[in-house]
């Protein structure tokens, strides 16, 4: 590599040295500021990691509910206490597309990526024995059905006796990402916006301490959005378009920005990232109170959840990626993370084995007991390279921001196909760079093994589709057939008059309805959307 | 683009079936076959077996590429494999690509599938292998 051509992963040029006249327009007071203070740049809590760690997380769920079930009690018995843990639960394919694991289009997705959950009987299942009001945060993506994991949370937590606000529930419910990057869509975008809006609103009036939404850069990252600029930008201006939407319900800035989190990738250039985070929390910090006007503080210093890059994991070589996983969990520690999922070594090739979900965790805990990282606030901060970095960054997410804006913000650029365009582009750029040798990834263009040994992935329980099948065909024997009727009625009537939903879905949940039941009704209205295939 | 000779360019159907959204992959090989002159038919995400052989029927095209990350490969390569059959185009050449553990791939290739495809393959290999196939 020519030296002219040094660049972090995103592209950006590098000197090889950085001074102070690199950031001499930069002001501490207004530019930085002490952790805990506008513009957030530092970190959000004075003393970060002093007063609270970030929340161990993984992300787990394969087969059955009573199969994930015994998987959430071995995490649960990995750690010290339950609070420290949030337990992201995946979700199978068809339950988060909203169809039945007796649905055509099911057959051979059942319990395959994750859990199969059509109904409250599953989740009470799949939490049997958890305590749930202990547990740091029950996690899931759930994008376009957040409303109905809502609504499973609320009646589970009732049949057990448990208050559901003493319980913790963080849904990513971004689904404006799944049109352009996670594909796991059902309605139109509009109708999919109004969907997770009503998450949103339920929660902030209801249970304003649970995470209604993280807005996700990470997918359009991984979706070919190659840039922290552009990770960082898009997904900014699909929060906008969430916050929009919820004023023009009513509720303040202040009810909104204090449960909005964003979700955004630690990748491997584990500097840039650091920067990356920094950037986040300041661009955040700015638009909510110069476009917003918003002063207070839960809304203005932004809490970010943190995922490792995929993308930067190969399948070559596998046991490599724990050092990659490492650097990644460095930055985000480095960056000032609330919330960390280290990813598997096995990543590339199945969901984890418990082994593999072991060592994910382990590396979180060994960067917090036995480095000093967590111990000081913004470790980089001061650093000539990393603010000038940190404001590279954020000008030009603001780039993004101010062209979504002209576009007419997230939903309609989505239908100018400003985002596919975007994603389609950058990504083949990305991958033609990997092909010719300009991005060295070890293990797959170059340090290349003749033969890869072989390694114990897992294999989820074929027999699963059959059983599942089974059982969502006995619930609905079962049950009482009027009432379910009624309530699939009430859930119907309820969203032609444009109202919340929840409330709505949670009599079907109770009436033994299943997802598919209760996305039907949705596509009967609203149609299926089918997105463009741009490339 | 008009093609150099008088030949058919090699006509290539190119989808992900079953209910996964990551077509990074996917959109990738498309361009990369697009760009070597061949036509591609990019479906999408989110296609039933049904779909795609009706597609493949209407397209009249020479190749299948299928993309699949979510571990369902067996059942929908099977499926699509014996649609081709009963409409008489099990001529057409298919292509599996996607997250395939090594015993599978020996199990996809038995079932009538030509290649199989998995990370790390490079573009030029997943372009020769259809000009390969095409000229049999």
């Amino acid at each position: 590599m020519k030296n002219e051509d040094r660049v972090t992963f995103s592209g950006t040029q590098l000197k090889s040295i950085f001074n102070p006249s690199d950031i001499r327009d930069q002001n501490y007071r207004k530019d930085l500021n002490f952790p805990g203070n506008f513009p957030y740049t530092r970190g959000i809590e004075p003393k970060t990691y002093r007063e609270k760690p970030w929340v161990i997380h993984t992300y787990m769920g394969f087969g059955s509910a009573e199969q994930t079930n015994q998987r959430v009690k071995y995490l649960l018995n990995l750690t010290k206490n339950a609070r420290d843990v949030g337990i992201s639960i995946a979700l199978d394919l068809p339950t988060q597309v909203g169809i039945d694991p007796d649905n055509p289009l099911a057959i051979g997705e059942v319990g395959k990526i994750g859990v199969s959950l059509p109904s409250l009987r599953d989740f009470g299942i799949l939490t049997e024995g958890v305590p749930l009001n202990e547990v740091g945060y029950i996690n899931t993506v759930g994008s376009s059905i957040a409303p109905t994991f809502i609504a499973w949370c609320v009646c589970a937590a009732k049949l057990r006796g448990i208050n559901p606000a003493d319980m913790r529930v963080n849904v990513q419910n971004d689904v404006l990402k799944e049109y352009t990057a996670r594909g796991t869509y059902i309605m139109p975008p509009e109708h999919g916006l109004k969907h997770s809006c009503d998450a949103i609103e339920y929660c902030s009036k209801k249970y304003p301490h649970w995470i209604p939404i993280a807005v996700s850069g990470y997918h359009l990252r991984e979706a070919g959005a190659m840039t922290a600029a552009n990770e960082l930008g898009l997904a900014v201006s699909n929060a906008i378009a969430y916050i929009d939407a919820l004023r023009e319900r009513g509720l303040s800035i202040d009810k909104i920005a204090p449960s909005m989190r964003i979700f955004m990738g630690a990748g491997i250039d584990f500097l840039e990232e650091a920067a990356k985070f920094r950037a986040t929390r300041r661009l955040w910090a700015r638009l909510i109170r110069e476009r917003y006007g918003s002063r207070n503080p839960q809304s203005l210093g932004l809490r970010i959840q943190c995922f490792t890059h995929g993308m930067n994991l190969t399948a070559q070589q596998p046991l490599n990626n724990i050092a990659r996983v490492t650097i990644q969990a460095l930055g985000a520690i480095l960056g000032g993370v609330q919330y960390l999922h280290t990813s598997s070594y096995d990543e590339a090739h199945s969901i984890p084995t418990e082994e593999s979900l072991r060592v994910a965790i382990r590396t979180q805990q060994i960067i917090l007991h036995e480095t000093s990282v967590p111990s000081v606030a913004d470790p980089l901060g001061g650093s000539y390279y990393i603010e000038w970095l940190t404001n590279e960054i954020e000008e030009g997410a603001w780039k993004i921001v101010d062209h979504v804006d002209s576009l007419g913000g997230a939903v309609r650029a989505m239908e100018k196909g400003y985002y596919h365009r975007l994603i389609a582009e950058e990504g083949y750029r990305h991958y033609q760079k990997i092909l010719n040798k300009e991005k060295i990834i070890v293990g797959m263009n170059e340090y290349k093994i003749d033969e890869e040994p072989a390694f114990k992935i897992f294999r989820p329980d074929p027999e699963v589709e059959r059983r599942q099948v089974k059982r969502v065909k006995r619930i609905r024997a079962e049950r009482d057939k009027t009432k379910i009727q009624e309530s699939l009625g009430r859930l119907r009537r309820s969203a032609e008059r444009g109202k919340n939903v929840i409330p709505a879905i949670c009599d079907v949940v109770k009436a033994d309805g299943t997802i598919g039941e209760i996305y039907q009704v949705f596509r009967d209205m609203y149609g299926e959307y089918r997105a463009p295939n741009v490339y | 683009m008009k093609s150099q000779t008088s030949e058919r360019r090699v006509r290539v159907l190119l989808a992900k079936p079953g209910l996964d959204g990551h077509d990074a992959g996917a959109r990738f090989v498309a361009r990369v076959l697009r760009d070597a002159g061949m036509e591609v038919i990019y479906m999408g995400i989110r296609q039933t077996p049904e779909q795609i052989v009706q597609a493949a029927v209407q397209e009249d095209v020479d190749v299948i590429g299928l993309s699949i990350l979510s571990g369902a490969h067996m059942e929908f390569t099977r499926r699509i494999l014996r649609l081709l059959k009963e409409e008489h185009m099990d001529h057409v050449t298919v292509l599996v690509g996607g997250i395939i553990p090594s015993q599978d791939k020996d199990a996809l290739r038995k079932m009538g599938v030509k290649e199989v495809f998995t990370p790390g393959a490079m573009p030029n290999d997943i372009v020769n292998s259809i000009t390969r196939q095409v000229r049999h």
